[in-house]
């Protein structure tokens, strides 16, 4: 068993507020070691980010807009102009 | 498992974060699986390489050349090339699409690198994800698998 002085709390939450207000002492104290014990505040707070999320991070901000128009302009110039050479014979 | 192929507009999407359509690819392949695949084909390569390589700003080609490289040499992409089966996807993509849309042999060579793209992607069993709607066309001619992930 181990005592704490935790001096003075300020919550900035009315629904919080209510909660303790209309709570014994006790209570309030069995809700501050269920709160401790959770898996709550053992969790990650940002999700772990799937593979192609990380690839996508890798990916992003590589290039700019005056490339991504030069990439449209220079596949458009490459798909629309290819062909096959023409075998017939010339002459 | 899905295999994807995306187009070499979905890449220029994907590297520029000022796109318009940049978060949708991204939200896009945050959904996805880790088991699923993701590669592009040889031709967005071949692409790539020739529209950096004509860059006439040497500090924008050095941009471009360096996510050329990232891409390339990123561990999980693939980068699926032509092959035999594919060659079969390509003569039978071809002779659908000239035969249903009554296009002449002249034209429809402009569409030879598409048709290559597409073929390679149907070789694979992946779906190919771009942007063109030629290849929304040609999905409804074929069992091609086809997504555009900007809309």
């Amino acid at each position: 068993m181990t005592n704490f002085k935790m001096g003075t709390i300020h919550i900035d939450s009315p629904k919080a507020e209510m909660i303790i207000k209309t709570s014994s002492i006790d209570e309030i104290r069995t809700m501050f070691i269920t709160f401790l014990e959770s898996d709550f505040i053992h969790k990650p707070t940002k999700n772990k980010k799937s593979k192609w999320g990380n690839f996508a991070d890798r990916m992003s901000g590589l290039t700019t807009p005056e490339i991504t128009e030069h990439i449209e302009n220079t596949s458009k110039e490459m798909r629309d102009s290819f062909s096959f050479r023409d075998l017939t014979p010339t002459n | 498992m899905t295999t994807y192929i995306l187009d070499t507009d979905i890449i220029s999407y994907l590297w520029d974060r000022k796109s318009p359509y940049h978060q949708k690819i991204v939200n896009k392949l945050n959904s996805l699986n880790d088991d699923d695949i993701v590669g592009l084909s040889i031709i967005s390569i071949y692409e790539l390489t020739y529209g950096m390589d004509s860059f006439k700003d040497e500090n924008l080609k050095a941009t471009f050349q360096n996510a050329l490289t990232m891409i390339k040499r990123d561990d999980d992409i693939f980068i699926y090339s032509l092959d035999v089966v594919s060659a079969d996807f390509f003569s039978e993509l071809k002779q659908l699409y000239k035969s249903s849309t009554g296009i002449n042999s002249k034209n429809a060579k402009k569409n030879d690198l598409d048709f290559m793209i597409a073929s390679i992607a149907m070789s694979q069993k992946a779906t190919l994800v771009s942007n063109d709607k030629l290849f929304e066309t040609l999905s409804n001619y074929t069992n091609m698998k086809y997504e555009n992930w900007i809309n």
